[in-house]
C-alpha cells in the first residue's frame, strides 16, 4: 500500500507537499513513534502462532510446528459454535448500543436545565466505572435461586416458581445483552452528546424559523451531522467482531458450565482450553484467527463505506 | 401543542429517572452491603436495606492505612501524567489527519487502525518494555505502555475534528500567515473542547481503573496503585475458586478470604474518590462543551 | 528526506530491536559457577556470597523485609547466602510466573505442584533436573522424605521439583454441624456407606426445616477422586485396581449408579438450590448462619478443628473413604530449581536446610520470634500479647509449600499430636498402582483443549445431580468424542504401558 503511494505521485510534488506539510507531519510523530514501539515492535511474537514454544530454546529458537497450534479451534464443532456466538453477540451490542445510546444522546441535548443535565450525564457513566468482578457479584445477587431479588419478586408478585438461572442457558442471551447495555450506553451517549454539542446553532435557528418539528430537526440535522462520528465508532466495533469481553461472558455467568452452550466466546474457550494445557503457541494462534477474520470483515465494510463518502471511511 | 410541549420532557425525565435508577442501585447496593453485619448477609443475601450495619469491612480494610495512602497517591500522580500526556498525543495525532489534504493520510490511518486488529501478544510486549525500557518497577510502567495512546481516541477525534472544523476558518488563518502549530493551538483546540473533555475523562477514567499494567510489571508493594491494592483481593478469589477442585489447600486458602462485606468495600474505596472528584470534573467537562458550543 | 531511505531506515530500526531482543532471549543455562568446590550441606568453607531467589504464590506481607532480612542473616552464617522472598499474588500468578520464565529472569526456586503446570514447565525446560545435585548438595533430603514421596514426584524417571513433606494421601468425606450432629444423636464413627449417609440427610431434610443437607457439588468431586486415580479427561485408574488399565468413567457402571442416586440425592432436595454455582466455602458459612447441615471437604488429620477455627462455628468431620495416595498428592506442592539459577548447587543446600533445619523452616512459615509469635513449648507457639489474625505483620504464606512441614511449630489452638496424626495418615493411606506415573499432555495438546470445553460443560452438571445423568452422558460422550477423545485414550495408554515396563525392570 505504501508503496503504490509513492509511485503515483511524482517526486517533486512530494518534495514539495511535504515541506508544505512538514509541522503536520511532525505532529503526529510522537504517536507513530509510541504505536512503533508499543504495537509493531512486538508484532514478531505472532510467530509463536507458528512454533512449539519451549524455555530453554526461546521464542526464536524453538522448533516450527506448522499450523498445529491451530488445529484446537477447528478439531470440533466448537469452532462454529464460538465463532457464532461472538459474532452475533457483538453484532447486537452493536445495533442495540448505537440505537440506544443515539437515543440517550438526543434526549440529553433536549434538556435545557445545566445542573440536572449534568446529574445524567454523571450517573449514566456509573456503570463503565465498576470492575467485571464486582458487576458478577451484582448480577449474582440478583438472580441467584435462594435470596436473590428477581427470583424472591416472582414469587412475591406474581407467584411464579423460582427460576433457577444459573441452570437455564435460554435466558442469557437476553441476560448478557442486558447487562452489556446497561455498562456501556451511557458512556457511549457521552460521546455522541459531545458530537452534537459541537454541532453549529445556527442550523437550529433556521430550522425553527422554517417551522420544523423537533423530530424533523433530530433526523433531518442532528443525525446526518453526527454521521462521520455514527459511522467511524461503528467501523471501529466491526473491527472488534470476533473479539469479546471476557468479564461478561466469563465472570457474570459464574464460569457455569450449565451455561456454557449461550455464554461461549471464543476468548472464554480459548481460557478454558488453557486451564488445562496453558500453551502459549495455541493463545497466539486463537489471538490470530481472530485478528485475520477481523481484518477481511473490516476491509469490506471500509470499502462499502468508502463508496458512499471517502471521507467517513476509517482509511 | 400545548400539551405535547409539556408531555414530550416529562416523558424524557421519567425514562431518565429510570436509566438514573439503573445506573445508581447497584452503585448503592455495593455500598450497602459493604456496610452490612456480616450476619445479615448469611440470613438475608445482599440487601439495600440491612438489617444491622457493620463498619467492620472498613476497620479491617484501614487497619493499615499507610499502604491505601501510598497507592492513592501512586494512582493520582500516574493519572494526571497520563491524562494530560495523552490528550496531547492523542490531539496531535488526530488533527492532521482530520486535513484531507495531508500527503499519506490514508497510510497513517492505515498505520493506526491496524493495531486494533493485530498485536504480537503478551509476551513480546512485556519483553519490549523490560528489556528494551527497563520499565520494572516503575511508575512510568502504570502510565506508558498500553495506556498512552488509544488508536480508537484517535479515530474518534479525527472525524470530530473533520465535521465540526470549517476548513473556511483554517483556510483564512492560512492566509493570514499563521502556521500550522498557531492553529492548532490557538484556533482547533479552542474550538473542539467538547471532544478534549470528552477524551480527557475516558483517559482518566482508564488510568484510574487500570490494575493490568500495575499488576504485571509491579513487584514492589510500594508501588502498588489503588486500584490494583483492591482488584487482587477479588481477582485471587476468583482464580482460588477456579482451581478449588484441583487440591485441598486451595479450600483452606480460600476460608482465609475476606468475607463479602470486605470484598465490597474495597470496590467502594476503590471507586469512592473518583466519584468524589466527579463533580468537579464535570464542572470543567461541561464548561468545556458549552464554551464549545458557544463558537459560532 | 527521501522517502525510500526512510522506509529503508525502519526497517532497519525493526529488524535490530527484534535481535536486541532476540538476543536477550538466550537464557544461560545457570551452571554451578562458584560453588562447584563446596562439599556437601554444612561445609560453608569457600563459598561466595550468593542471594537465593525464592517464588512462592502469596500476598506480599507487611513485615517481608524483616523477615527476609532475619533469614538472610541466618543463611549467611549456614551456607554464606542471602534470600530474597518473592511472593506473587494468586491471581497473577500465571501471567506472571510465565513472563518470567519467558523473559529469562534469574531467580533460583519457584513454587510448582501438579494443578500448577508442573509436567508442562519440566517438559518445556524450566525447572533443572535434580538427582544429582540432590545427591551432592542435598544428602539429608531422600531420607526426610522417603523413597514413596520422591518416586511420585518424578516425570519420566527423572526428579524436577522436590515435594514439601506433609500429608501424603487425600483423606475424603464431609464436615458437619456439630450442633445438629448432637442434637439427632449420629453415630458419626460408624458411616461407612452411601446408605449411610442419605438416614442422616433424610431425618436432617425432615426434621429441620430451614436447614439444606448438603451445600455445593463438592461431594461428588471427592467420591470421584476418592474412587479413582484420574489422569486425564474421565480416563482414570480405579482404585483398588490390580492392573494398569484405564476405564473411561463414563461407561463404568460405578459411576453411573452413583450419579444415579446424585440424581435422586437432588429431587430429594438434599442439595442446595445454588448447587450450580455455590463452593465449600459458601457451604462453611450457610453452616454458620444455621441454613445448611454438611458439606463434603478433601480431610486429613485435624480438618474440622482448622476448619471450625477459621469459620468460627463448630464442625465434626466424616471419612467416607480410606486415604488415597495419587500421583496428583505427591505432586501437591514442591518447589523445583530455575534453569535461570545463576547456583543451582547453593539453592540446593537452601533446600537441604528446608528439610532439616526447623529453625529456618519456621522462620519463613510464622516469621520472627517474639514479634509475630511467642514460644509456649518446645514446638507449641501462639500470637504475642496485642497481636491477632487481623493485625499481623506475617501471616502465615502458607507452609504446606515449603520443605518438611512436620518440623513446623503449631499453634497453641491446635492439636499437640498433629505431626504424630499425620504420619499415622500416611501410613495408612492406600497408594494407587499408578503412583508415579504423570501423563505428559503435549503429544495430544489440541485434542485436550476441545476436550475440557466439553468437560466443563457437562462436568458441572452431571456433578451437581440437577439432571437425569445417561442424557448428560450420552451428550457428552458425543461431543467428546467429536472432539479427538479416541487420540488421547489410545495416548494415554500408551504412555502408562511404557511407564510399566519402567516399573517392572
Amino acid at each position: 500500500m505504501l508503496r503504490r503511494g509513492w509511485n503515483m505521485r511524482n517526486t517533486s510534488y512530494l518534495r514539495r507537499s511535504l515541506k508544505k506539510y512538514k509541522w503536520l507531519l511532525l505532529m503526529t510523530l510522537p504517536g507513530v513513534v509510541y504505536l512503533f514501539i508499543n504495537n509493531y515492535i512486538p508484532m514478531y511474537g505472532v510467530i509463536l502462532a507458528f512454533k512449539n514454544y519451549n524455555y530453554v530454546d526461546g521464542i526464536w529458537g524453538s522448533e516450527w510446528a506448522g499450523l498445529d497450534n491451530f488445529k484446537f479451534l477447528f478439531n470440533s464443532e466448537n469452532a462454529y459454535v464460538i465463532t457464532r456466538n461472538t459474532f452475533l453477540y457483538n453484532f447486537v451490542f452493536i445495533v442495540l448500543n448505537l440505537v440506544l445510546s443515539v437515543f440517550v444522546a438526543l434526549l440529553i441535548n433536549e434538556i435545557k436545565d445545566k445542573v440536572i443535565s449534568r446529574f445524567y450525564q454523571s450517573t449514566f457513566l456509573l456503570p463503565h466505572i465498576i470492575s467485571m468482578v464486582v458487576v458478577a457479584y451484582l448480577v449474582y445477587s440478583f438472580l441467584n435461586v435462594d435470596s436473590g431479588l428477581v427470583n424472591r419478586l416472582l414469587i412475591k408478585w406474581f407467584g411464579a416458581e423460582a427460576v433457577s438461572w444459573y441452570g437455564e442457558p435460554k435466558y442469557w442471551p437476553y441476560i448478557l445483552v442486558i447487562v452489556n447495555a446497561w455498562k456501556n450506553v451511557g458512556y457511549l451517549s457521552i460521546i455522541y452528546f459531545a458530537s452534537i454539542i459541537g454541532i453549529d446553532k445556527e442550523y437550529y435557528e433556521a430550522a425553527t424559523i422554517d417551522g420544523a418539528s423537533k423530530w424533523k430537526q433530530m433526523t433531518r440535522i442532528t443525525i446526518p451531522l453526527i454521521l462521520p462520528v455514527i459511522t467511524t465508532m461503528t467501523l471501529l466495533a466491526v473491527s472488534g467482531i470476533l473479539r469479546s469481553d471476557f468479564g461478561l461472558f466469563y465472570q457474570v455467568p459464574m464460569n457455569t458450565g450449565a451455561l456454557i452452550p449461550t455464554t461461549n466466546t471464543i476468548d472464554t474457550f480459548v481460557y478454558r482450553a488453557m486451564v488445562q494445557s496453558g500453551d502459549i503457541g495455541m493463545s497466539t494462534a486463537a489471538g490470530f484467527y481472530q485478528s485475520v477474520v477481523c481484518f477481511v470483515l473490516i476491509l469490506v465494510a471500509n470499502a462499502a463505506v468508502r463508496r458512499i463518502n471517502k471521507r467517513d471511511a476509517l482509511f | 401543542m400545548n400539551l405535547t410541549k409539556r408531555i414530550g420532557p416529562a416523558l424524557i425525565h421519567l425514562f431518565f429517572w429510570g436509566f438514573t435508577i439503573a445506573s445508581l442501585v447497584p452503585f448503592v447496593l455495593v455500598f450497602m452491603v459493604s456496610i452490612s453485619s456480616e450476619d445479615s448477609i448469611l440470613k438475608n443475601g445482599y440487601s439495600l436495606f440491612p438489617s444491622t450495619i457493620s463498619f467492620a469491612a472498613y476497620r479491617f480494610l484501614f487497619n493499615d492505612f499507610s499502604e491505601i495512602a501510598k497507592a492513592y497517591g501512586v494512582t493520582i500522580v500516574s493519572t494526571l501524567i497520563g491524562t494530560v500526556v495523552s490528550l496531547l498525543i492523542t490531539a496531535l495525532f488526530a488533527y492532521p489527519l482530520s486535513r484531507p489534504d495531508l500527503p499519506f493520510r490514508r497510510t497513517l490511518s492505515f498505520y493506526i487502525f491496524f493495531t486494533m486488529l493485530f498485536g504480537g501478544g503478551m509476551v513480546p510486549w512485556y519483553i519490549t518494555y523490560v528489556n528494551m525500557f527497563d520499565m520494572k518497577n516503575t511508575i512510568f510502567a502504570m502510565i506508558i505502555p498500553n495506556l498512552l495512546l488509544s488508536a480508537f481516541n484517535v479515530l474518534l477525534m479525527r472525524s470530530f475534528f473533520a465535521s465540526s472544523i470549517p476548513e473556511s476558518v483554517i483556510e483564512s488563518a492560512t492566509i493570514d500567515g499563521a502556521g500550522e502549530l498557531k492553529i492548532f493551538f490557538k484556533i482547533v483546540v479552542p474550538l473542539s473542547l467538547p471532544i478534549m473533555a470528552t477524551i480527557g475523562l475516558f483517559n482518566t477514567l482508564s488510568y484510574w481503573n487500570d490494575w493490568y499494567n500495575c499488576m504485571l510489571f509491579i513487584d514492589k508493594p510500594e508501588l502498588y496503585n489503588i486500584q490494583y491494592l483492591m482488584t487482587k483481593t477479588l481477582t485471587n478469589i476468583q482464580y482460588l475458586l477456579m482451581k478449588s477442585n484441583s487440591t485441598a489447600q486451595v479450600g483452606e486458602l480460600l476460608a482465609k478470604m475476606p468475607q463479602e462485606t470486605v470484598r465490597m468495600a474495597l470496590a467502594v474505596v476503590g471507586i469512592a474518590p473518583l466519584l468524589f472528584a466527579y463533580p468537579f470534573f464535570q464542572k470543567y467537562y461541561i464548561s468545556g462543551i458549552t464554551s464549545g458550543a458557544v463558537k459560532g | 528526506m527521501n522517502m525510500k531511505k526512510a522506509y529503508h531506515l525502519v526497517l532497519m530500526i525493526m529488524l535490530s530491536s527484534m535481535l536486541a531482543l532476540a538476543g536477550c532471549g538466550k537464557g544461560d543455562p545457570g551452571k554451578p559457577a562458584d560453588s562447584a568446590s563446596a562439599g556437601g550441606s554444612g561445609s560453608d568453607a569457600g563459598l561466595k556470597p550468593y542471594k537465593i531467589t525464592l517464588v512462592y504464590p502469596a500476598t506480599a506481607p507487611k513485615d517481608l523485609q524483616l523477615v527476609q532480612d532475619e533469614m538472610s542473616k541466618y543463611l549467611t552464617e549456614k551456607i554464606n547466602a542471602t534470600i530474597e522472598l518473592k511472593p506473587i499474588e494468586w491471581a497473577s500468578w500465571d501471567d506472571k510466573t510465565n513472563l518470567m520464565k519467558i523473559s529469562n529472569e534469574p531467580f533460583d526456586l519457584m513454587f510448582t505442584a501438579s494443578w500448577f503446570s508442573y509436567a508442562k514447565d519440566a517438559a518445556k525446560g524450566q525447572y533443572l533436573e535434580l538427582d544429582e545435585l540432590m545427591s551432592q548438595y542435598g544428602k539429608d533430603i531422600p531420607g526426610v522424605l522417603g523413597e514413596d514421596f520422591i518416586k511420585g514426584s518424578r516425570i519420566d524417571g527423572k526428579l524436577f521439583a522436590l515435594p514439601t513433606k506433609k500429608e501424603f494421601g487425600q483423606g475424603f468425606g464431609f464436615l458437619f454441624d456439630k450442633k445438629l450432629v448432637d442434637k439427632y444423636k449420629f453415630d458419626i464413627s460408624g458411616v461407612k456407606s452411601l446408605e449411610d449417609l442419605e438416614a442422616i440427610f433424610k431425618t436432617i431434610k425432615e426434621n429441620e426445616p430451614g436447614v439444606t443437607p448438603i451445600v455445593s457439588s463438592k461431594f461428588t468431586n471427592i467420591w470421584e477422586a476418592a474412587n479413582y486415580d484420574g489422569v486425564v479427561a474421565n480416563l482414570a485408574i480405579p482404585r483398588g485396581s490390580k492392573e494398569l488399565k484405564v476405564v473411561d468413567t463414563l461407561e463404568d457402571p460405578k459411576f453411573i449408579d452413583f450419579y444415579k442416586r446424585m440424581h435422586q440425592w437432588n429431587q430429594n432436595g438434599w442439595f442446595d438450590k445454588d448447587i450450580l454455582t455455590s463452593d465449600a466455602d459458601q457451604g462453611v458459612n450457610m453452616i454458620k448462619a444455621g441454613k445448611a447441615f454438611a458439606v463434603a471437604q478433601s480431610l486429613k488429620p485435624g480438618k474440622d478443628k482448622e476448619m471450625s477455627i477459621s469459620a468460627g462455628v463448630e464442625l465434626v468431620q466424616v471419612e467416607t473413604a480410606e486415604p488415597f495416595t495419587t500421583t496428583g498428592d505427591a505432586q501437591g506442592a514442591m518447589l523445583g530449581i530455575s534453569r535461570t539459577s545463576k547456583d543451582p548447587a547453593r539453592a540446593m543446600m537452601f533446600l537441604n536446610l528446608l528439610y532439616t533445619d526447623p529453625k529456618l523452616l519456621n522462620m519463613l512459615d510464622w516469621g520472627i520470634e517474639g514479634k509475630h509469635y511467642v514460644k509456649k513449648s518446645e514446638n507449641m507457639i501462639d500470637y504475642p500479647e496485642g497481636v491477632n489474625a487481623d493485625n499481623q505483620g506475617y501471616p502465615n504464606p502458607g507452609g504446606w509449600m515449603f520443605g518438611n512441614q512436620f518440623n513446623s511449630y503449631l499453634w497453641a489452638n491446635e492439636d499437640p499430636n498433629k505431626w504424630e496424626e499425620f504420619k499415622k495418615f500416611n501410613e495408612r493411606s492406600e497408594h494407587s498402582i499408578a503412583l508415579g506415573f504423570a501423563f505428559n499432555q503435549e503429544p495430544v495438546k489440541s485434542e485436550l483443549a476441545s476436550i475440557s470445553n466439553v468437560e466443563q460443560e457437562f462436568g458441572s452438571t452431571l456433578r451437581s445431580g440437577a439432571a437425569d445423568p445417561e442424557e448428560i452422558i450420552a451428550k457428552w460422550k458425543k461431543k467428546r468424542d467429536a472432539a479427538g477423545f479416541a487420540k488421547v485414550k489410545a495416548e494415554v495408554e500408551k504412555q502408562l504401558a511404557e511407564w510399566a515396563k519402567t516399573q517392572s525392570k
